[in-house]
Parts: C-alpha cells; sequence; structure tokens
C-alpha cells in the first residue's frame, strides 16, 4: 500500500468532500461580497442558500456516473 | 455487527466486502454498541463505535455531532451520554453500569431528550448555547491533535485486532475468530494518497500570520478575515482532497471556522449602526422601538414633561446588539428586560449578565412621581439602563 501512497495520490473523488468544499468556497465568496460592499445583509436572503444548492448538485452530478455503474 | 453481544449467536464468517453487513435489527441492538478503544479512538470512542454499529465511516458520526452542537448543544449532550453509558469494546459494564436492557432504555430516554432539544432550539434562537459551542470547539480540537488511525490496520472489529484478548464470555461464543484476522479490509480506494490535514493546518496558520502582518502593517484587514480565510482555504483544501490525498478533518475546521466567520461578520457588519432615538416631548414618544441588529439609543431625559409619561409603557427591543435607554430623573420607572440569548443587563446600576437573563426592577424617584414602564427584550447583546438630566 505504501508504494501506491508515494506513487500517486489520485483517487476516485471523494464526493464528501467536494460537497463540503464547494459549500465552504461559496460561503467565502458570500462573505467577501459581504465585506466588500458588492452585496448587502438584505442579499443574505437569497444567497445564503445558493453555495448549499451549488455544492449539493456538484455532489449530485458526480455521484451520477457511480450510480449507473452499480446497477449494471 | 461487530461486537455482538456475548448472548447472540456468533456472526457469520465475512466475507470480501460485498455488501451491507448490518441489518435494521442489529441497529435496533443498541445495547450491543461498544466504543472503539486504541488507536481508533479519538476522544472517547463514541464516534467510532456508534460508526461501527452504524456501519458507515466515523467522520460522518464525528461530523454530525458537531452540527448537532449547533443546535441547543444536543450533540455534546448525546456525546456525553454515550460515553457515559456505552462501554468500552471487550466490557459489557459502562462508566454508568447497567443491565444490557435499562442500558437500551436508556439509550432511547436520551435519544428522546436529544430530539426534545433539536425540536426546541433553532440557530438563532433564544437560550443558544455559546458556552457548549465553545466546549464543542475544544473537543473538536482535541480530537484533531490525536493520531491518525492507521488505514492500512485489520477490520474495526474488536475481535479482530491481533493484541487484543476477547473477554472470557466471549472466547466462548466464538470458538474460532482467527478466520478475521487473516482477512485484510480491502483499501478504501479513496482514502489515497498522503494526509492532507497537518499540511493544510500549516498552510492556514501561514496564511494567518500574513493576514496578521498585513494587518498591522495598517491595511484595512477587518476582523471576520481571519476565519474566512481558514473557512476558504478548508474549501480548497477540502476540493484538492476529493480527488487528491486524503482530506479528512479539514471538514472540521471548516465547520468552526464557518461558525466564527458568521459571528465575526455579524460584528464586522452591524455593529457600527447606531440609531438615536431623543424625544423633546412626551408626545414624540412613541410605545415601542425596534432595532434587528446595532446599537438603539432610547433617550427620554429630554423630555420636557415627564408628568405626562405617567402610566405609559415604552417597548424596546432588538435582535442583537445594544439597547441603551436613558430616562428621565424624577420618574419611578417600573423596568422588565430580558435577554433570551448570552448578554448583559444593567438597570440603574444593578447588573446580571449570561444566558437567558431577566432583570424585574422598579427604580423609584418619589411617591409623587410620575410612573413609567420600561419593557426591554433583545436575543443576544447587552441592555443598559440609566437616569439622565433633563
Amino acid at each position: 500500500m505504501n508504494e501506491q501512497t508515494t506513487e500517486s495520490g489520485r483517487h476516485p473523488v471523494n464526493i464528501g468532500h467536494l460537497v463540503m468544499g464547494v459549500a465552504f468556497l461559496g460561503l467565502a465568496v458570500i462573505w467577501a461580497l459581504i465585506e466588500s460592499g458588492a452585496a448587502s445583509a438584505s442579499d443574505l436572503r437569497w444567497m445564503l442558500p445558493v453555495p448549499w444548492v451549488a455544492a449539493g448538485a456538484v455532489g449530485l452530478v458526480a455521484t451520477a456516473p457511480r450510480l449507473r455503474g452499480s446497477r449494471d | 455487527m461487530s461486537t455482538t453481544p456475548p448472548d447472540t449467536q456468533p456472526p457469520p464468517t465475512p466475507g470480501p466486502d460485498s455488501g451491507p453487513r448490518v441489518g435494521w435489527d442489529d441497529i435496533r441492538d443498541l445495547a450491543g454498541i461498544r466504543r472503539t478503544v486504541g488507536e481508533r479512538r479519538r476522544v472517547a470512542g463514541v464516534a467510532g463505535g456508534l460508526a461501527r454499529h452504524l456501519d458507515i465511516d466515523p467522520i460522518i458520526v464525528r461530523v454530525a455531532f458537531v452540527v448537532l452542537t449547533f443546535f441547543g448543544g444536543a450533540g455534546l449532550v448525546l456525546y456525553i451520554a454515550c460515553w457515559l453509558l456505552v462501554p468500552e469494546e471487550g466490557s459489557d459494564w459502562a462508566r454508568v453500569a447497567l443491565d444490557r436492557r435499562s442500558r437500551t432504555v436508556a439509550l432511547v430516554l436520551v435519544g428522546s431528550l436529544v430530539l426534545v432539544i433539536l425540536l426546541g432550539h433553532t440557530w438563532w434562537g433564544s437560550g443558544y448555547p455559546w458556552g457548549l459551542l465553545i466546549v464543542a470547539g475544544i473537543v473538536a480540537l482535541i480530537a484533531t491533535t490525536f493520531p491518525r488511525r492507521d488505514r492500512g490496520a485489520p477490520p474495526a472489529e474488536s475481535l479482530t485486532d491481533p493484541g487484543a484478548v476477547p473477554p472470557a464470555s466471549q472466547t466462548q461464543t466464538y470458538a474460532v475468530p482467527p478466520t478475521y484476522v487473516e482477512q485484510p479490509r480491502p483499501v478504501n480506494p479513496r482514502k489515497k494518497g498522503p494526509i492532507l490535514f497537518w499540511f493544510a493546518l500549516a498552510v492556514m496558520a501561514v496564511a494567518l500570520g500574513v493576514l496578521g502582518v498585513v494587518d498591522l502593517a495598517g491595511a484595512s484587514v477587518a476582523p471576520s478575515a481571519y476565519p474566512a480565510l481558514v473557512l476558504a482555504l478548508s474549501g480548497v483544501f477540502l476540493l484538492l482532497g476529493a480527488f487528491w490525498g486524503r482530506a479528512g478533518g479539514i471538514i472540521l475546521v471548516g465547520l468552526l471556522a464557518a461558525a466564527a466567520t458568521v459571528g465575526a461578520t455579524i460584528g464586522d457588519q452591524w455593529d457600527p449602526h447606531r440609531e438615536v432615538v431623543r424625544p423633546v416631548n412626551s408626545a414624540a414618544v412613541q410605545s415601542s422601538y425596534h432595532l434587528d441588529a446595532g446599537n438603539l439609543v432610547v433617550d427620554l431625559s429630554q423630555v420636557t414633561d415627564p408628568q405626562a409619561l405617567d402610566g405609559r409603557t415604552v417597548h424596546v427591543s432588538g435582535g442583537v446588539g445594544h439597547l441603551d435607554i436613558t430616562v428621565p430623573t424624577g420618574v419611578n420607572v417600573v423596568t422588565h428586560a430580558s435577554i433570551s440569548g448570552p448578554g448583559g443587563i444593567n438597570a440603574f446600576g444593578q447588573d446580571s449578565g449570561g444566558v437567558d437573563t431577566t432583570v424585574d426592577t422598579v427604580h423609584r424617584a418619589g411617591p409623587q412621581a410620575p410612573t413609567l414602564t420600561i419593557d426591554a427584550d433583545l436575543h443576544i447583546g447587552a441592555i443598559d439602563l440609566a437616569t439622565g438630566a433633563n
């Protein structure tokens, strides 16, 4: 196993990390918009769900080929 | 289930990881849960034990505990209760020694309690337990500083630990356990490559240091930029770990950073907001004032006809921030002040603070003085009531 580890760390996509990564980056972008004044606090109402929707969508897209494969 | 109790039949010999190994009956067997020991343990072995009971990855349970802690401290209550009620593997007796049936009932009661806590609290609702959140953060910090378990280790069953000595009761039940030892657990293909956690922490530390230097150098850096930077880096490393290397543990860091960013951003954005109300006569005094976030100053000390305030009630309310209320001298003031979350109240020199604070007080100016009633409500922050000259 050590050989595998040192050879390459690339692996099949980890959905959990992918989803949370997109969500955290999305939240960071929202923070940047708020801090820079590009968006106001009232915009949070519609902006806050966006990272989660995006994260979920990315997760679904990444999971779809795996689901199709497991049915075969 | 891996920790099958001694009074049940031995499990069939597991083949390769070819399908679900835990059935509904196994999951319902709450008395069969065992906390993990040894290198697999992070704090008290509760999350690892629950994950093994449910046959899922422990990181899911750990994240669930942290997230549930945001809701009224439910995660922390559940964790501590499981720590007290669930025995370690290789033992039938927990710290609170109960037999199997009593333990099952106790765990069901704990689950019901957690459900009640969850239903009774919302994210920013009343009684938000900041103290519990801090404790959860410390627990998460301790958990992440523990050594990672060896991914190539034999399966997570207690009986498969080469060094573990099964208790006498289990020895009789499992006559031939070596078959487990001989079968190495298939390596999860998604757990391949270097562990990113420590590298990510180092990068975050360097980035925070650089930001701090920039801040000190005179650039305008908002306080919330620090947790936001950690949040963004957590996202970057998780995205990297989704395809390359192992990003376990960074989700916890990201969740804590997200909570800190929300708190700090509220501080950045709304603290400067200040609304001052200073009526000059009783007719201009409204019956209620409200501010969602910031500093609301209601100064009644300039009212020229305080006698006309006799019998009136003024409601002053806010979400997050500071309510600063000044009443005219020579007026009796009946005060009902309450902060549903964390905060402090100072009513005419009487100090009170904590979570869910209420102060009912009467400030007497004299028997002939008019009486004004002040109702002040806030979710989080501070309420100050004082007398001002008119």
